[in-house]
C-alpha cells in the first residue's frame, strides 16, 4: 500500500502520461503542425501570331484562380515568351491565358493597349 | 560645421520664401484626364512666372519626381515622375499647387495618314466627312449615282486612316482578282500589279481566252482592283485599302459579264498555286449548289487562302434563297453585305443572318476604270438603216408591245405579232450596219420575247463587213422550241469580232412547213462599246465594290502579321468590325468591317497546357 509520497509520484506519473499523450496526440497529424510543400506547375501555350503580341509592349497574362495574375511580357527577340512557371499549393485550380498588346483600337500605342479574349480555361489539380 | 549649417539654413530659406509664395495663391481647377494616348511616367507642367527654375526643382523633387527637361518655353518643364501614382493623381496634386499654373499629360500626337490623291475627297469608304458623292465620268449607263442617303453622316466608314499610321504597303500579300481582268496599266494599278515573272508578263491569266492576258474587256474587275489596291499618295486618281499592294489578275469572266464554273475554279486554282493568300470573288450567281466550286474553295483553305466574296445584288435574304459562293460555310470565306452613306444597308443588297457575315461601303464607290463606255442605241421606231427581207410575206416590221404596262416601240415578227402567227415555210431577214471604228470591246444588247416552236428557228448574227450577215456572217445566237411570251429575255453577245465602219447585226426568223407560233418581238436593241483608256475611273453600286475593302483589309492584316493564317484574318475581320444597326439578324456578326480595329484585334491564345512538376 502507497503511502502519501508514493500516491504523489503516482499522480504525477499520471500526469506525465497524460501530458505526454496530448503532446503525441497533437503532433499526430489530427490537424497543425507543418503544411506539404507548394509544387511547381509548369505553364505553356502556343505563340500568338499577332505582331503586336510579340514586340515591346506586348506578352501574355496568365490568370490562376485564387492567385495573382502572372504577367508575362515580350522582352526581347523575335517572339515574347510563351511559358512560365508558378509554384501553387496542392488544390485545384482554373487556369487561363491572355494575350495583349500595345496597339489600341484607336490607333494609339502608349494607351491600354488591347487585349484579347481569355484562351480556354485548363484545370490544374496540384496533389 | 558651420558651412553645412549655413546650407540648412539657405535651403530653409528657400523653402521658407517658397512656401511664402504658396501660401499667397489659391490653387486652381483643371479640366481632367480626357481620352487620348500620353507618354507613361511622365508629366508637363506649367510653373507660374514669378517661381524661378530652383523653386521649381525644388517643388517637383518634393513629390518624388526629377526633371526631365527645360523646354524653353518659360514656366514649362517635362517631368519623370516614376511609378505609384496613376497619372490622376500626379495631376492632381500638381493641379492643386498654387505655384503652378497648368500640368498635362505629355500627350502623343501622330502623323494622321491622309493620302494626297486627287479624288481622294470622294472616297467616302474610307473617310465620310458627309460628301456628296458625284459621277466619276460622264458615262453611260447613267444615273450610275445611288441617291439614297447622298450625302451621309460623316464617321460612316471603315476607320481606314488610323490604321493607315500603322501600315500602308501590302504588297507582301498577292491578292488575286477572279473576274472580268484587269485594266494592267491603268494609271492608279500600274504599279500594283502582281510580277509574275516570264511566264505571265501580263500580271496573271486569261481562262476565258485561255491566253497570258488577263486584261479587261468591261471594267468591273479594274474596279475591284483599284478598290483593293489603287497607288495611294501618288497625287492622282484614287488610292485603295493598300497604298502599295501586288494584285495578281484572273480573268473569268467574258466582256459580256458572264462566266463557267470551269473558268471559275482553273481562276481559283491558279491563284492558290501562284501564291495568293487572299482571293476576290465579288461573282455569284449560278444554279444552286456548285460542287466543284466548293471544292475550289476547299483547296484554297488548305493553302490557307482567305476567299472574300459578294452577298449578291437582288435584295433577298441568301438564308432564304441561297447564293454561291456566299452560301458556302469553309471557314476560309467571308461574305460581304453592302452599306450606303449613312451605314443603312444598300437597298439592293442581299443578306442573310447565316449566311453573310459583314457589311461594308458598296454605293457611290469611286475607283479606277479600263476605259471610256458608250451606247448605240437603236429606238425601233423608224426602218432608217434597216434592210427587211421575206421569202413570203409580211415578215419583220416596227411595231408596238406592252412591256411593264407601257407600250414600247418593237421590232416584230410577224407585224401582227400581238394577235398573229409568224408564217410557215419563211425565211424573214432583218439587218442593219453600225460604225463601231475606235471602239475595242462591243457588246450587242438585246431583250426580246422570242416563241418559236422545235424545228423553227431565231437566230442573230453579225458581219464586220457590213451588207446582208445572212449567211456568212458569224451566228452570235441560235433558239428553237422556246416560248417566252410574256417574258421578254435580256440577252448580251460580245460581238468585239464584228468592229468595223460597218457592223452588220441582222435578226432572222425561219420556219419550216409544220406548225408555228407567236414569232419575235425585239423591245430593245443597244451596242455597250469601250475604248481603252488608261486613265479612266468609274463611280459604280454593288457588292462587288463592298467585297474588295474585305479583302485589302484582309491583305493589310496579313501584311501587318506576316506569321497570320487565314483563320487569324478572318477572326480579325469578323470580330474586329463594328456594330451596326442595319446590320444586326442581317448578317451573321451584325458588323461593318473596321480596319483599325481589325489591326488591333487580337485572338485569344490557344494549347494552354500545365505540368505539375
Amino acid at each position: 500500500m502507497c503511502s502519501s509520497r508514493c500516491l504523489h509520484k503516482t499522480a504525477v506519473r499520471g500526469l506525465l502520461i497524460v501530458l505526454l499523450a496530448a503532446g503525441l496526440s497533437a503532433c499526430g497529424g489530427g490537424g497543425g503542425g507543418s503544411s506539404p510543400p507548394a509544387r511547381s506547375v509548369a505553364l505553356a501555350w502556343e505563340a500568338n501570331r499577332e505582331s503586336g503580341v510579340n514586340r515591346a509592349g506586348g506578352g501574355y497574362r496568365v490568370s490562376i484562380s485564387g492567385q495573382p495574375t502572372v504577367d508575362v511580357p515580350y522582352t526581347s527577340g523575335s517572339a515574347a515568351p510563351t511559358s512560365t512557371t508558378v509554384s501553387l499549393q496542392p488544390g485545384s485550380y482554373t487556369v487561363t491565358v491572355l494575350a495583349y498588346a500595345a496597339l489600341d483600337a484607336q490607333g494609339g500605342v502608349t494607351g491600354s493597349g488591347s487585349v484579347s479574349a481569355p484562351s480556354q480555361s485548363i484545370t490544374v489539380n496540384v496533389p | 560645421m558651420r558651412a553645412l549649417l549655413r546650407s540648412i539654413i539657405a535651403i530653409a530659406a528657400l523653402a521658407g520664401v517658397a512656401l511664402t509664395l504658396l501660401n499667397q495663391v489659391a490653387a486652381v481647377s483643371f479640366e481632367p484626364v480626357g481620352p487620348g494616348a500620353y507618354v507613361a511616367g511622365e508629366v508637363l507642367v506649367k510653373f507660374k512666372p514669378v517661381y524661378s527654375a530652383q523653386d521649381r526643382t525644388v517643388t517637383i523633387a518634393s513629390r518624388g519626381h526629377a526633371v526631365h527637361a527645360d523646354l524653353n518655353q518659360p514656366g514649362l518643364v517635362q517631368v519623370k515622375v516614376g511609378g505609384g501614382q496613376t497619372m490622376e493623381q500626379v495631376l492632381a496634386a500638381y493641379q492643386n499647387d498654387p505655384s503652378v499654373e497648368y500640368a498635362q499629360p505629355n500627350y502623343i500626337y501622330r502623323t494622321t495618314a491622309v493620302p494626297n490623291d486627287t479624288q481622294y475627297g470622294q472616297l467616302w469608304a474610307f473617310k465620310n466627312t458627309g460628301q456628296t458623292v458625284t459621277n466619276a465620268l460622264t458615262q453611260p449607263p447613267s444615273s450610275t449615282i445611288y441617291s439614297t442617303n447622298n450625302p451621309g453622316a460623316p464617321g460612316n466608314d471603315m476607320g481606314i486612316e488610323k490604321a493607315w499610321d500603322h501600315i500602308t504597303d501590302c504588297s507582301s500579300v498577292v491578292v488575286a482578282v477572279v473576274d472580268t481582268g484587269v485594266k494592267y496599266d491603268q494609271e492608279d494599278l500600274a504599279a500594283n500589279m502582281w510580277s509574275g515573272g516570264p511566264s505571265y508578263p501580263n500580271h496573271g491569266y486569261d481562262f476565258v481566252n485561255n491566253d497570258n492576258d488577263p486584261k479587261d474587256f468591261d471594267g468591273h474587275g479594274t474596279h475591284v482592283a483599284g478598290i483593293i489596291g489603287a497607288s495611294g499618295n501618288n497625287l492622282q486618281g484614287t488610292t485603295g485599302v493598300c497604298w502599295k499592294a501586288s494584285i495578281m489578275a484572273v480573268r473569268v469572266i467574258d466582256a459580256t459579264g458572264s462566266g463557267t464554273t470551269a473558268n471559275i475554279v482553273q481562276g481559283i486554282n491558279f491563284a492558290v498555286s501562284h501564291g495568293a493568300k487572299v482571293i476576290n470573288m465579288s461573282l455569284g450567281g449560278g444554279g444552286g449548289f456548285d460542287a466543284a466550286l466548293s471544292d475550289a474553295i476547299t483547296n484554297a483553305q488548305t493553302h490557307d487562302v482567305v476567299i472574300v466574296v459578294a452577298a449578291g445584288n437582288d435584295g433577298v435574304n441568301n438564308d432564304a434563297i441561297p447564293t454561291y459562293p456566299c452560301n458556302f460555310t469553309q471557314s476560309n470565306l467571308i461574305c460581304v453585305a453592302a452599306l450606303d452613306q449613312n451605314y443603312a444597308l444598300a437597298t439592293f443588297s442581299n443578306y442573310g443572318a447565316t449566311s453573310v457575315d459583314v457589311g461594308a461601303p458598296g454605293t457611290n464607290i469611286l475607283s479606277a476604270w479600263a476605259g471610256t463606255n458608250a451606247v448605240i442605241s437603236d429606238p425601233l421606231t423608224s426602218g432608217l438603216g434597216w434592210t427587211f427581207a421575206t421569202t413570203t410575206s409580211g415578215g419583220w416590221a416596227f411595231g408596238t408591245v406592252s412591256v411593264g404596262g407601257t407600250s414600247t416601240p418593237s421590232l416584230l415578227d410577224p407585224p401582227t405579232y400581238s394577235s398573229g402567227q409568224y408564217n410557215n415555210s419563211t425565211d424573214d431577214r432583218a439587218y442593219k450596219a453600225f460604225d463601231l471604228t475606235g471602239v475595242n470591246v462591243a457588246v450587242w444588247q438585246v431583250s426580246a420575247a422570242i416563241n418559236v416552236v422545235n424545228g423553227d428557228y431565231f437566230r442573230t448574227r453579225y458581219s464586220s463587213a457590213g451588207g446582208n450577215p445572212f449567211p456568212g456572217g458569224t451566228l452570235v445566237s441560235e433558239n428553237t422550241g422556246v416560248a417566252t411570251f410574256p417574258s421578254i429575255r435580256a440577252a448580251e453577245f460580245d460581238i468585239s469580232g464584228c468592229i468595223s465602219a460597218s457592223c452588220s447585226l441582222g435578226f432572222q426568223l425561219q420556219s419550216d412547213a409544220a406548225l408555228t407560233d407567236r414569232g419575235v418581238a425585239i423591245t430593245r436593241f443597244a451596242i455597250n462599246t469601250l475604248t481603252f483608256s488608261t486613265t479612266s475611273y468609274n463611280t459604280i453600286n454593288g457588292t462587288s465594290m463592298a467585297t474588295p475593302e474585305a479583302v485589302g483589309l484582309a491583305a493589310m492584316l496579313r501584311a501587318y502579321n506576316p506569321q497570320y493564317t487565314f483563320a487569324d484574318a478572318v477572326n480579325a475581320i469578323t470580330k474586329g468590325g463594328r456594330a451596326t444597326a442595319s446590320l444586326a439578324g442581317k448578317t451573321t456578326t451584325g458588323k461593318a468591317i473596321d480596319a483599325m480595329s481589325s489591326l488591333a484585334y487580337i485572338n485569344p491564345p490557344t494549347g494552354l497546357t500545365a505540368t505539375v512538376q
